[in-house]
């Protein structure tokens, strides 16, 4: 077991994933760890297991065997409700899943909102049944909640200069666009870590960029992040560890100096020959 | 034949404030088991294909999906009158129930057989939406039911606009068969109206014509409620463009 006084915010031990539906063992004995304010970048080829790896740290894909700790909660304990961890873990996708019925500003806000409304509900229950607090503050209401979550998001589009795109549906908007917004929706829940699968893959070479500057202004801001990309270039720059995964277990682990300068694992050296 | 005479008896007959009445609370009924069948038949149908489209690893879920299997077997596989008998003439005797209306029974029926039916659709609507949008609600923290809620299932409806207009459409014209079970719809209104003076033939002309105006006009509702739809994707973008352009 764990213990919470360690600088980890996610430490797998173990993880191996095995889908039923064709029996594939994926992973195979993965164990990482990521620091508070440590970017980690993942490498591999494709059907590595890069993305599986990825998935199972907020357990979107639930992992076969092994731990997950999330600040020494054990993830893949089906005990566990997920989804109150999913609140603290960012997660931004290749294809960027925009909410298409919702508008920029209710992306970014509709689960701030929901999720505070939640807990809002929780805590007047609370005080309803449990023992009076003598100077508990008063409750917010659900206007403010709204009002509050909204100026978030405003503040974080004016950030990223989309704030004349609020009112848009995400149909309207380029790739770039989408996928810088698909960020600060993340980044709208204040979370502790943020997961990045391949998040330029699917951009047109001219928007890369970007995307890429918001990431390393999110980097420099001490966001602890977990990329899964093939940009070399942002990899050297921004990762403090570089991973290589292959054949589902982890094959080479370092930092990017000495990852890229100096590899020593022969399907890595491949590899890189070939992304180079 | 002399059409002339008939279409008088017919204009005469419609003249009694009474046969007014009837006609009007003929087509009231009508809409009504229809709109309403159609409103619980969206709601059970929805429920039914959330069940479907479900993850299955929890007991609960595949006992539920057994379940919808076969309320889907039984309203697709007898036919509406025969819904309709067994629900007003043997389950309300078997259950004593007294003092139902005839219209409640036909409304709720409907709403049943409409919601096997409605099932497929919203199934096929729900499978439309990309895995993605569910991913990203996920993610998030939100949970399973919320995401359904707020985001895959306003995306299914809009896509499978079209075909529950189609379902509206099909509901419209089975009223007919209400009259089995005594509801006053268009079809026993008009049938009445043609046996005042056995003078049928135009009586029978004006309900083909009344349903085909009633389906005309479901068409153009879905037609316009696709456009807002489809507007309320685009359109602000346009106006901002508009107002750059000025
Ligand atoms: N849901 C799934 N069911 C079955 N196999 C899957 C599933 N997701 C991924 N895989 C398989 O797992 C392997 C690794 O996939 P993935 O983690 O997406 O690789 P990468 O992201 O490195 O390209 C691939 O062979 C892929 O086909
Ligand atoms: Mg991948």
């Amino acid at each position: 077991m764990a213990v919470n006084n360690e600088n980890a915010i996610i430490r797998v031990e173990g993880l191996t994933k095995t889908f039923e539906d064709d029996g594939k063992t994926v992973l195979n004995g993965v164990d990482l760890v990521v620091n508070q304010g440590e970017k980690v970048v993942i490498l591999g080829a494709s059907g590595s297991g890069k993305s599986t790896l990825l998935r199972c740290l907020n357990c979107m894909e639930d992992p076969t065997s092994g731990s997950i700790f999330f600040e020494g909660v054990d993830l893949a304990d089906m005990r566990v409700n997920i989804n109150i961890y999913r609140e603290h873990i960012g997660m931004v996708f290749q294809q960027f899943n925009l909410f298409n019925n919702k508008t920029v500003i209710d992306n970014i806000t509709l689960a701030p909102i929901h999720i505070e409304h939640r807990n809002m509900r929780k805590e007047k229950l609370k005080r309803l049944f449990g023992k009076k607090e003598e100077n508990a503050k008063p409750l917010k209401t659900k206007k403010e909640i709204v009002a509050e979550k909204k100026a978030h998001a405003m503040q974080l589009l004016e950030r990223i200069g989309l704030e004349d795109k609020a009112d848009v549906y995400p149909s309207t908007l380029s790739g770039g666009q989408k996928q810088r917004i698909a960020i600060i929706r993340a980044l709208a829940m204040n979370p502790k870590v943020m997961l990045f699968d391949e998040p330029t893959s699917a951009l047109d070479p001219e928007m890369v960029g970007e995307v890429l500057d918001l990431m390393k202004e999110l980097a420099k801001e001490g966001m602890t992040m977990v990329i899964v990309t093939h940009e070399m270039g942002f990899a050297r720059e921004v990762a403090d560890k570089v991973i290589f995964i292959d054949e589902g277990v982890i094959k080479e682990q370092a930092s990017p100096s000495e990852l890229f300068g100096n590899p020593k694992d022969a399907r890595l050296k491949d590899f890189l020959s070939k992304v180079l | 034949m002399n059409w002339s005479v008939k279409l008088e008896k017919f204009l005469s007959t419609m003249e009694s404030e009474y046969f007014q009445d009837l006609l009007i609370t003929g087509l009231i009924n009508t809409i009504r088991v229809a709109v309403l069948g159609l409103i619980i038949g969206i709601i059970i149908g929805t429920v039914i294909a959330v069940v479907k489209v479900a993850p299955k690893y929890k007991l609960i879920v595949r006992i539920l999906d057994k379940i919808c299997s076969v309320y889907i077997a039984i309203f697709r596989g007898t036919p509406m009158v025969v819904q309709l008998l067994l629900a007003y003439y043997v389950l309300l005797p078997t259950l004593e129930i007294k003092n139902v209306d005839s219209i409640v029974v036909g409304i709720v029926v409907f709403g049943m057989n409409s919601g096997a039916y409605v099932a497929e659709i919203m199934r096929g609507g729900l499978n439309s939406v990309d895995r993605g949008q569910m991913e990203a609600g996920r993610a998030l923290g939100l949970s399973y039911g919320t995401t359904m809620i707020k985001i895959i299932i306003p995306q299914a409806i809009k896509n499978i606009l079209p075909t529950l207009g189609n379902e509206f459409i099909t509901l419209i014209k089975e009223t007919s068969v209400l009259s089995f079970i005594t509801v006053y719809d268009l079809y026993t209104a008009l049938s009445t109206i043609g046996s005042k003076n056995y003078e049928k033939m135009v009586p029978y002309i004006v309900m083909a014509l009344i349903y085909i105006v009633l389906v005309l006009l479901i068409t153009l509702l879905v037609k316009l409620l696709e456009n807002i739809f489809a507007k309320s994707d685009k359109n602000k973008m346009s106006n901002k463009k508009k107002v750059k352009a000025v």
